[in-house]
């Protein structure tokens, strides 16, 4: 996307505003997705 | 042809009859050599005995490595504090045309930095394999072979005003053998006719020094069984391995610790090399090869669980999501980035990249592909 850098890519705020300009939208909605889920284990430990 | 006469005068002593120059270690003396096809200097070549008493540093790199050109700046600005006692040289194997548009580059105006293209003799006197490689060189004496992120300017400093600095020694062990196993038979105690004909195990070792990262899988055909070893992983990449989600993004997961540390790096922790010998893990598994896949990589989570004290799962949930949606009507642009540079034009990709790259952050996904009916 022409004048957009890498720096730009971690500001959400920003790329809220921009992306619209590369005809994209970008907004907060469930979905459902794959998740990792790592937890400590005390019982293992012991 | 000065240039070559006097590599050959001092290379000499170091070529041995294989005609491969011999590689320098620390505290080894370093032939006085012609630095040449230097661009953003004040020579096209300069000897390295007329840089003095200045520290000289190596920089080993090449113009498309972002993470040796994310370190520039640093690079730079030590190369500015200190100029009268050090002295940078960016080294790459890359041709002279492509070292001049490298410096045309946005990022790059104003360094100070000088690169030395198509360079061969440094790089077998200095061999390596992964880039960014540092060496520091001072009265023509190897100081240190060592990682980027200790020339910092403390160690820079410390150096320059002859204090004694200890750095890690970076070597490239490229030989290690991935498909070997971790478990050994005595070979001195039980006879060839006595080997077990087939071996199943699993093993965790910690950190292996200087071996670089890598997952295999071997088939053993005549032992009938499957090997699948990773090597130098830290938790988060064993069990993205284990899980068969190598690329799965940091805000696709969900950390339940009181020790972040030991899974995540950060600078406060101090060098990533030392963090790394930590928190970093070896795992091998032998398994028979009859036994169907699900069933092995239950086995090697398990394993995982097991050994590290640490519960994993993967699952499928409803969660809040930036959702990076196409605009009805409008055409979307989506260009690569040329050679990795940062100020060239960010694609989708990226931006996915970027705000899914940290840990507790909602994940972003991206269905600008999708058309309106989907």
């Amino acid at each position: 996307m022409s004048g957009l850098t890498w720096n730009d890519c971690s500001n959400l705020d920003f790329l809220k505003k921009k992306l619209p300009d590369y005809g994209l939208e970008i907004s907060l909605e469930k979905r459902l997705v794959t998740l990792l889920q790592i937890d400590e284990n005390p019982k293992s430990n012991n | 042809m000065k240039v070559i006469y006097c590599l050959m005068i001092f290379l000499w002593p170091l070529v041995s009859s294989g005609q491969k120059i011999k590689p320098m270690a620390i505290g080894d003396k370093v032939p006085d050599v012609c630095f040449e096809n230097l661009f953003n200097y004040n020579n096209a070549s300069v000897q390295l005995s007329t840089l003095g008493n200045k520290l000289v540093l190596l920089d080993f790199m090449t113009t498309g490595c972002v993470s040796c050109i994310r370190a520039l700046p640093r690079l730079d600005s030590l190369q500015r504090k200190y100029k009268d006692g050090l002295q940078v040289f960016l080294v790459t194997p890359e041709s002279a045309e492509s070292v001049k548009n490298f410096l045309k580059r946005k990022y790059m105006a104003g360094m100070e930095l000088p690169v030395m293209a198509a360079d061969t003799t440094l790089s077998q006197l200095f061999p390596h394999t992964y880039i960014s490689h540092e060496v520091l060189i001072k009265n023509q004496k190897v100081l240190a072979i060592t990682y980027p992120e200790y020339i910092v300017e403390k160690n820079v400093k410390a150096i320059i005003q002859n204090l004694q600095v200890n750095l890690p020694i970076k070597r490239d062990i490229t030989a290690f053998q991935y498909d070997q196993p971790f478990l050994h038979i005595n070979e001195l105690v039980v006879p060839a006719l006595s080997y077990p004909t087939s071996i199943s195990y699993s093993a965790v070792t910690a950190y292996m020094d200087n071996v670089p990262s890598r997952y295999k899988e071997v088939k053993d055909s005549l032992r009938k069984v499957i090997s699948i070893s990773m090597i130098n992983l830290p938790l988060i990449d064993l069990y993205r391995k284990a899980f068969s989600v190598p690329h799965l993004a940091p805000a696709f997961i969900l950390l339940s610790t009181h020790n972040r540390e030991r899974f995540i790096y950060s600078k406060q922790l101090g060098y990533y090399k030392e963090w790394l010998q930590k928190n970093t893990f070896c795992y091998q598994g032998v398994f028979p090869m009859n036994r169907p896949s699900s069933s092995i990589q239950k086995k090697i989570i398990s394993d995982l669980d097991f050994y590290l004290g640490l519960h994993a799962t993967l699952k499928s949930d409803t969660v809040n999501c930036w959702v990076i949606k196409k605009l009805p009507g409008k055409t979307t642009v989506n260009k690569k980035p040329v050679n990795g540079d940062p100020e060239s034009n960010a694609s989708i990709d990226d931006i996915l990249f970027f705000l899914n790259k940290d840990f507790g952050n909602t994940p972003v996904i991206n269905e600008s592909v999708k058309t309106k009916d989907e």
